[in-house]
């Protein structure tokens, strides 16, 4: 990958970043396999003789243990696409797999675990209640339950505090119980719907730090949406850049940075060579739009 | 301390003003059954205690009340507490009855669209009849058929008090936020286990509230089917003979023994409603 000098990068470079980073290649394609794969993949809503179109032309593949953010302005259908994925909402055209199969059947199959934008707990159940919720619909029995839940909240922090309610917890903590709840259940794959948008800066820092760290140890696939450039920089592996109006992917960026990473490499060049790549689609796509 | 106070200052004033109130209320009847010579505070005195009153004071009331409780056995029909119990049992079983039926009704509103669209109107307008109008029909209508004695009454307690339960429990079953709702679609939950583990519980908010507007209802709707009947059995009974008889102290006295059990009842659902929150950690 060429390096983009930071006063200047032309479109094109960004365009031809795009080009070569979706859809795979056959060597990329055969060292992990494609958890999620979109071709032509659209949306349109029709609701009182107005048609929205929410994604048109949508193609992506997404690899095993990949971090893939999905960033862009209101509106560019990120969250959308989260959905379509997660079977929340279904395409009126294109193709989209999760793990070869439709959407429909990954979700009945539990392959994934949700994080909404707010915690949505359940305030009648504790925290340790909450985590165990899915494990419950599955059918689990109680000690399995409890062994899951105590190695989740262990992994995400939360462990002394299992036995409060999500009302007495800050809002950091109860979407740091949401992804426990999340991965509570071992899913393959974790999608994220601006997770900590709503959260303070140090909050956020340490979130995303624990975050990451999480991905680290686990052999996770991460959809990320959120619309901070930095975040998504920070995180992902691959970041997918989109716009609004009509919903569209303009560029996909692969990050150049090391897999694991601490908070410092926000002041790298890399990182902020990245950063300025991702603004400049960001802006690209603006303009088309 | 500091959540009895105010109620008992308030009871207080409301005693006092009423044993003001007795004296002006009184007053001609202990004129006209006083002495020509009778001094202002002779008369004043007596209509503390006529035999019977056009407004009976606190005290008669009580000495009423306690007499009636006390000094004849449960099974007496000439005790209160014998006419309030049966009352009490006729509320209940009408109060579980709409209870069954509101949550019963309230569950097809929210799983089925038809009934949502076409039962609405039907249970508004079934609240809008008068029940006093219809009451002794449905009673003789029963009594034809076989049915006499506690159904009648419960029925029709359970016509009265199944609205506020039915739209309470509408309201808290779709109470969840949508959000909740698609959590438990990515698990690919079923519909009874959302009901169960999301639904259920979400309404019990809304429920508590229901069920302290409609318990008092189904005492006024058993109360109500008392009255057709000839007075047989009950606080409605008890109204009845002592208004045909002119017996005011026994009018009193029942109308106070129905306020004290539509209390006592609402203090028994406040009570569920503590315990259900101290397993939810505080909160409803």
């Amino acid at each position: 990958m060429q390096a983009v000098a930071p006063e200047a990068p032309a479109l094109t470079d960004v365009r031809t970043l795009s080009r070569q980073a979706a859809p795979p290649s056959e060597s990329q394609s055969r060292s992990a396999e494609t958890v999620i794969e979109a071709r032509n993949l659209g949306v349109t809503f029709a609701a009182h003789g107005h048609v929205t179109v929410a994604l048109t032309g949508v193609d992506l593949a997404i690899r095993k243990g990949e971090f893939v953010s999905l960033i862009g302005p209101s509106g560019c259908g990120k969250t959308t696409l989260l959905r379509l994925i997660a079977d929340l909402t279904q395409a009126t055209s294109g193709l989209l797999t999760v793990n070869g199969m439709t959407p429909a059947e990954a979700r009945r199959r539990r392959t994934y675990g949700y994080v909404f934008q707010a915690p949505a707990l359940y305030p009648w159940r504790n925290v340790e209640s909450n985590v165990m919720l899915p494990l419950e619909v599955l059918g689990m029995p109680r000690e399995e339950r409890l062994r899951r839940a105590a190695r989740v909240l262990d992994l995400v922090g939360l462990s002394e505090f299992r036995r409060r309610f999500p009302w007495q917890l800050s809002g950091g903590m109860q979407q740091r119980a949401s992804i426990a709840r999340a991965l509570s259940f071992e899913p393959s794959l974790l999608l994220m719907d601006e997770p900590f948008g709503a959260l303070d800066e140090i909050t956020r820092d340490g979130l995303t730090m624990h975050l990451h760290g999480l991905w680290c140890r686990t052999d996770l696939t991460a959809v990320f949406v959120t619309h901070s450039v930095p975040e998504a920089v920070f995180l992902s592996t691959r970041i997918v850049v989109m716009s609004s109006r009509p919903g569209r992917v303009v560029a996909v960026i692969d990050s150049r940075l090391p897999r694991e990473r601490g908070l410092d490499v926000r002041e790298t060049p890399e990182f902020l060579t990245l950063a300025h790549d991702v603004r400049a689609a960001l802006r690209e796509g603006h303009e088309d739009g | 301390m500091t959540r009895v106070l105010p109620v008992l200052c308030v009871l207080v004033v409301v005693i006092s003003v009423w044993f003001a109130a007795s004296v002006p209320m009184n007053w001609s009847q202990a004129q006209a059954l006083a002495d020509d010579n009778a001094s202002w505070t002779d008369i004043a005195e007596a209509t503390q205690s006529l035999d019977r009153p056009l407004l009976p004071t606190p005290a008669q009331v009580a000495t009423e009340m306690v007499t009636t409780l006390v000094d004849y056995p449960v099974t007496s029909p000439r005790s209160l507490l014998h006419h309030a119990l049966i009352t009490a049992w006729e509320s209940l079983v009408g109060l579980l009855i709409s209870l069954a039926a509101g949550i019963a009704l309230a569950i097809g509103i929210v799983h089925v669209r038809t009934l949502d669209r076409t039962l609405m109107p039907w249970l508004v307008a079934s609240q809008a009849i008068p029940v006093l109008a219809i009451a002794p029909m449905v009673v003789v209508v029963l009594g034809n058929i076989g049915l006499t004695g506690l159904l009648p009454k419960a029925l029709i307690a359970g016509w009265l008090s199944f609205f506020p339960i039915t739209t309470g429990m509408v309201k808290g079953l779709r109470s969840s936020d949508v959000m909740q709702r698609d959590l438990m679609h990515t698990y690919n939950a079923t519909t009874a286990q959302v009901f169960t583990k999301l639904r259920w519980p979400a309404s019990m908010a809304f429920l508590f509230p229901a069920l302290k507007v409609a318990a008092p209802l189904a005492l006024v709707g058993a109360i109500v089917a008392e009255l057709p009947t000839g007075a047989q059995a009950g606080l409605g009974a008890r109204l009845l003979t002592g208004s045909y008889y002119g017996l005011t102290l026994q009018i009193w006295a029942a109308l106070l023994m129905a306020g004290l059990l539509a209390v006592l009842a609402i203090a028994l659902i406040d009570g569920a409603q503590v315990l259900l929150v101290r397993g939810r950690g505080g909160r409803l």
